[in-house]
């Protein structure tokens, strides 16, 4: 008897600068075809991933390490939590859903 | 009297590891920038790597942020480094960062090669021969250039496994380079 195993894919939400989409399905080291996200999560979602990744590159700082306020800061935290949340209720049964905030 | 003898430590340590990363590194990474026909890169090449000095890289490690691990030529914009930096900036960032992604693309073409002869080398290329439309600024930071090229990914019998664009972003006021992640379609936009 053998037993199969099958590896689920990591689902990695982070962002680096000039990332203007926060999962790792982009990077050129992805296993597959990229997922379909117009039917996989929602539109509402989809805006908010962006969003994220657009306002870390208007506010991330390279140099200090800074958003240039704290209510920024706090912003850019929460919504990566829920948008992590989000990403778990949404497509979880098909990805190790993972967060990473590393800025 | 120990602090003034930890900074003559430092300067002697840091202009050593400045000298030989731009000597040593600068001239793989010119070599591969003046041959704009390349844009294929294959574990067997080891373009960079060979002279990739160990002594910048362990300035990196040792922490000392300003050493160039390598100078390159950007086209529309001028001399860059690629500076040692840190966790939020430069060689040690994008070590820290993407070092798996390269790792990864490497292996796939079949290993033996580390990971940043292929991110070294699609630095220069993506630097010196961006594809039409770059660089160009991050959608919301003017003062962050991004530049992307393709890379034909081969393995060692010359088969193309993969095209892949390293998406470059430089700092326009420190002229440094600040991350490179290999992505399956053009990005920064």
């Amino acid at each position: 008897m053998q037993l199969k195993v099958e590896l689920v894919q990591e689902l990695l939400l982070s962002v680096d600068y000039g990332q203007m989409w926060p999962l790792n399905d982009i990077m050129a080291s992805w296993d597959g075809e990229r997922p379909d996200w117009d039917t996989l999560i929602t539109p509402e979602l989809k805006k908010r991933l962006r969003e994220w990744a657009l306002f870390f590159d208007e506010f991330g700082n390279d140099e200090t390490g800074l958003f240039g306020s704290e209510e920024r800061r706090r912003w850019f935290d929460l919504e990566a939590v829920g948008l992590f949340n989000e990403l778990r209720r949404q497509v979880g049964h098909l990805y190790d859903v993972k967060i990473d905030l590393w800025f | 009297m120990p602090s003034k003898f930890t900074t003559v430590l430092i300067a002697v340590s840091g202009t050593l590891a400045l000298t030989f990363g731009v000597a040593a590194g600068g001239d793989a990474v010119a070599a591969a920038q003046s041959d704009q026909k390349i844009a294929s890169w294959s574990p067997s090449d080891l373009r960079v790597s060979k002279t990739l000095n160990p002594v910048t890289i362990g300035a990196c490690n040792a922490g000392f942020g300003d050493v160039s691990v390598a100078a390159l030529n950007a086209k529309g914009f001028g001399k860059i480094d690629l500076k040692c930096g840190h966790e939020k900036a430069g060689y040690v960032h994008i070590r820290t960062r993407h070092q798996r992604d390269w790792q990864t693309l490497v292996d796939q073409a079949g290993g033996g090669a580390p990971w940043d002869d292929l991110m070294m080398f699609a630095l220069a290329q993506a630097t010196s021969a961006p594809m039409t439309g770059f660089p160009r600024a991050t959608p919301r930071d003017a003062n962050k250039l991004c530049y992307v090229t393709p890379i034909q990914l081969k393995n060692r019998q010359g088969r193309v496994i993969k095209t892949f664009y390293p998406s470059v972003v430089v700092s326009k006021n420190n002229r440094i380079v600040i991350t490179n992640f290999p992505t399956t379609t053009p990005y920064c936009n």
